[in-house]
């Protein structure tokens, strides 16, 4: 069920993404597809900003972690009074829409992490059990 | 024999070989020693460690969600998130 969700979703995105485009090149330039090209953007320097962090502090999760929050706080809040999302008085509206993407992404990405980890200890099991059986 | 080497560790800019019983000094950074040892079963787990895939026992999640690798030798190895699909893909 995970990965129908998962797969839905990525299948909207890519949509969303295709229609855009096609009607960014074909039609009149409209303020919507600003929207659809800033997420874009802000997802591409999200994963950037992701391995920066994992990569900066792998020896400690919660410095990664608070880091990361930061990092992909403040892109959201200087793209956003850019954008005009949110007038510079509403700023702390940026928490409310980064929060809940932030711990979603968390949770996916932990889940997928354990599976990882599940499968090379599964492998590991069955080569030493091999090398047994070897001997 | 690159096969007795349990792993390969940076520490400020100067690299160490660990074996079973000794350890060794590398003239060599890191990244030389990974590109010589891409045919081997050597995969990063961490930006400063290489690890002997053979000599892997087993990874662990610990609570607070970082990963420990365990060698044969029962040392352990904090294991980058960054570098698990890599540590999949070449134990698979």
């Amino acid at each position: 069920m995970k990965k129908y969700i998962q797969k839905s979703l990525m299948l909207s995105a890519i949509i969303c993404i295709i229609i855009t485009l096609v009607s960014f090149l074909c039609f009149e330039y409209r303020e919507e597809m600003k929207l659809n090209f800033l997420i874009v953007i802000m997802s591409f320097l999200g994963i950037g900003i992701h391995y920066f962090t994992a990569y900066t502090f792998y020896d400690s999760f919660l410095k990664e972690l608070v880091c990361k929050y930061v990092l992909v706080e403040t892109m959201v809040l200087v793209i956003g009074i850019f954008s005009g999302w949110f007038i510079k008085t509403n700023w702390w509206m940026s928490f409310v829409y980064v929060t809940p993407v932030f711990v979603l992404a968390y949770l996916l990405g932990i889940t997928q992490l354990k599976r990882y980890v599940q499968a090379i200890n599964l492998k590991l099991v069955e080569k030493k059990a091999g090398q047994s059986y070897e001997e | 024999m690159v096969s007795a080497i349990f792993y390969i560790e940076s520490v400020d800019k100067r690299t160490f070989i660990y074996t079973k019983e000794m350890v060794y000094r590398s003239e060599k950074r890191l990244y030389q020693l990974e590109n010589e040892l891409k045919e081997y079963d050597f995969v990063k787990v961490n930006r400063t460690c290489l690890v002997n895939i053979n000599e892997l026992v087993h990874i662990k999640t610990l609570s607070n969600s970082r990963l420990e690798a365990e060698l044969t030798n029962g040392e352990k190895i904090i294991v980058s998130r960054t570098y698990i699909l890599e540590i999949k893909r070449k134990i698979f």
